[in-house]
């Protein structure tokens, strides 16, 4: 019998699968495994069984609560300015005017740079006594402001580099998402005598919901992840209001050597990034309809 | 894909497939299986000076045995992210490691560093007297070696000695007097020069930054008996007046990492600091500082200074041990140590290169950095310091931004410090 076109694909897609499951599941797999031991640096990292004892720790455990909130700030700060920002400039960069294909190259530059660059030269540039941000302000007579050292402002310090990073890319899928709309629907409304703001509410939006609310979950299950910008920029500081889950985790993994509890607060990660997407896609109806 | 149709082609390209997988295996099995000999060591250091005087002995050491000596260099946390990832894999990927001195214990009691007692019996050898005897010693483990001391890091003082003849004050021999001094210059130099500076970014930099005033009037970390005593009288007048320096520094002072108190040491924008060595030739080059010729190095005031040596190990999993032996002792000669502190400006081990005249001729601060070693103190020998670190760093940084008071920030530490201790 001469195999079927789909058992040839198939066939093609097993070795791809078994790589996807060797490097996703089974680590998943592993890390859950885990997150019920207890490994004792103690006893050379012999691993015992302790149940739900590192969940019960973690949620009793300040830090990890601080954490939490923190990461929630910053997800929920960074991925609402990122995806207005982005849209605000697709629909700036949606008019015509001279000079705009050799900008948009530019827009897009801050994305392609390494995180660890970005985060070295804006260190630099957020400096209170030599960095340029604090001299524009001098310039213009307002004060200086300690953008990495006062409690209140460091987070927003780091999310104002996360979006200087990512805000063009909410701008380029949003952008897609308009240039894919035929002219003749922008030209049909300003016939019908719209306004600008007009064509833009009921013809231009409607048409990228689902640009938007993919950039707004793409934007969520990464932010959740901040780590290097908070490693590089503050160390968890100051006090602690930058310290993040990620952060937390790595610190109890790397230098404590306390696998098991990281690895709980991992999974306990994991399933909060996992319901906040259901609970996103099933409010969305997953943008269309 | 016409060809495909037909049935011969299809096996005949299977066959050659098969064929291209089997030789590549082949080819990597027998790369894999060359006899390894110390043909290239593989070291891991701490990126900047240290990185730069090993890559320099290294060069040297092939010139003299043939043998090739290659040096990654990693950043501070990374280099004790990929030990402690080398500790778990046993890959044997490093011949030579660096150390800060309070990861010994780390990683000497999870049976990680060749015993160096053993190796240098073995090899009839035994550690040179010409060692600073302090550096030696944090190269220990419940009485063991297990390493040898490569940077004579200490932790000094630098200050403005053309501020404090004009303002008329005096070396500060205490922590009072550097809050004075602090506070007069400050005062009067109108916010355009800044009487301190503190190393205050979260993490390793503010602790090793505090330390010295805790310890100068008196706080321990942990008492004789292993109980951690930083809530103490001493304790909270220690960071009471660590909180109080920060009214006469820059602002942002909070997160300074080393980059930025050079800057501000280089730039003249500050009258005092605490300093690692390695940062002082800079400030007396002209060409790199605007303050060359008007700095005092001192010992820090109060009791013994901070060491915080770097240390040379051999991981147990290496394959070339005796080779990595032989590239350490290369390294820690006198003529070796000698070259390079004059040339990359890592700071020595040996006593003798400290009297060193060409030394003393470049360097003339360094019959203090001699003092400061011969009566330096090493941070607590845990297993657990890197923990204990972080949590000192946590409290630390949360009463210097306001967050909590002084007793409250110091109440916590100790009470978390001994949930570790117990394990």
């Amino acid at each position: 019998m001469k195999p079927r076109a789909e058992h040839v694909g198939l066939a093609f897609t097993i070795p791809a699968l078994v790589i996807l499951g060797m490097l996703t599941f089974y680590p998943l797999l592993d890390t859950l495994i885990l997150s019920f031991h207890k490994i004792d640096v103690a006893k050379a990292f012999q691993s015992f069984f302790i149940g739900l004892a590192n969940y019960e720790r973690a949620f009793k455990d300040p830090l990890f609560q601080v954490a939490f909130i923190n990461t929630l700030e910053f997800v929920i700060g960074a991925t609402t300015l990122e995806s207005l920002l982005g849209l605000i400039l697709a629909i700036i960069f949606a008019i015509e005017f001279r000079g705009k294909n050799k900008i948009v190259p530019l827009i897009v530059l801050p994305m392609m740079l390494p995180t660890i660059v970005i985060c070295s030269f804006w260190r630099i540039m957020y400096h209170t006594e030599f960095g340029v941000i604090n001299a524009i302000l001098k310039l213009f007579g307002l004060g200086s402001v300690n953008w990495l050292g006062d409690v209140r402002i460091a987070m927003l310090s780091i999310i104002i580099v996360d979006l200087w990073q990512y805000t063009p890319f909410a701008f380029l899928i949003i952008y897609a998402g308009i240039q894919s709309i035929p002219s003749s629907l922008i030209e049909a409304s300003l016939v019908d005598g719209a306004t600008f703001f007009q064509s833009l509410r009921y013809v231009v939006l409607p048409l990228i919901k689902k640009h938007i609310l993919i950039v707004i979950m793409l934007r969520i299950i990464d932010t959740f992840r901040i780590f290097d910008k908070v490693f590089a920029l503050t160390g968890g500081g100051p006090g602690n209001s930058t310290e993040v889950l990620t952060f937390n985790i790595y610190k109890n993994g790397f230098r404590y050597y306390d696998f098991g509890y990281a690895a709980a607060q991992a999974v306990i990660m994991l399933l909060t990034i996992l319901i906040v997407i259901v609970l996103y896609l099933r409010v969305t109806r997953g943008g269309t309809r | 894909m016409q060809f495909l149709r037909s049935g011969i082609s299809k096996s005949l390209l299977a066959i050659i497939i098969i064929l291209i997988v089997v030789i590549a295996g082949v080819a990597v099995w027998m790369y894999t299986m060359q006899p390894k000999g110390p043909r290239k060591l593989i070291v891991l250091a701490r990126s900047g000076t240290y990185a730069n005087g090993l890559k320099i002995a290294a060069e040297e050491y092939k010139k003299k045995t043939g043998i090739e000596v290659v040096v990654q260099e990693l950043s501070y946390s990374g280099l004790h992210d990929k030990l402690v990832t080398e500790m778990l894999e046993k890959t044997g990927a490093y011949d030579v490691v660096m150390l800060d001195d309070p990861w010994l214990a780390e990683f000497a009691s999870q049976d990680f560093l060749v015993n160096m007692d053993e190796l240098l019996k073995k090899k009839g050898l035994s550690v040179d007297p010409d060692f600073i005897p302090s550096t030696v010693e944090v190269c220990k483990y419940k009485g063991t070696l297990y390493a040898l001391p490569y940077v004579g890091n200490v932790q000094l003082f630098v200050l403005r000695k053309d501020l404090f003849s004009k303002y008329g004050l005096s070396t500060p021999k205490t922590w009072d007097d550097v809050l004075k001094a602090a506070k007069i210059i400050y005062e009067s130099e109108k916010g355009k020069i800044y009487g301190y500076v503190i190393r205050g970014k979260k993490g390793n930099p503010v602790v090793t930054n505090f330390l010295p005033i805790f310890w100068g009037y008196g706080g321990r970390i942990v008492d004789e008996a292993g109980n951690p005593v930083v809530y103490s009288d001493a304790g909270v007048k220690a960071l009471k007046v660590f909180i109080e320096l920060k009214k006469y520094a820059p602002p942002g002072t909070e997160n300074y990492g080393s980059a930025e108190i050079k800057a501000a040491l280089y730039n003249g924008k500050t009258a005092m600091s605490i300093v690692w060595p390695a940062w002082v030739p800079a400030l007396e080059d002209p060409e790199k500082s605007k303050v060359a010729g008007k700095v005092e190095v001192i010992t820090p005031p109060g009791a013994q200074p901070m060491i915080g040596a770097w240390l040379l190990a051999i991981p147990v999993t290496s394959k070339n041990k005796d080779a990595a032996l032989d590239f350490i002792l290369f390294v820690l000669s006198k003529d070796m140590q000698k070259k390079l502190i004059l040339e990359a400006g890592v700071p020595p081990t040996r006593a003798s290169i400290y009297m060193d005249k060409d030394v003393i001729a470049k360097y003339p601060w360094y019959p203090t950095q001699l003092d400061a070693l011969k009566h330096a103190r090493a941070r607590p020998r845990l297993p657990q310091w890197s923990k204990i670190e972080d949590i000192l760093a946590n409290y630390i940084h949360q009463a210097l931004t306001g967050t909590l008071s002084p007793e409250e920030a110091l109440k916590k530490a100790q009470d978390e410090i001994a949930a570790v201790l117990k394990g």
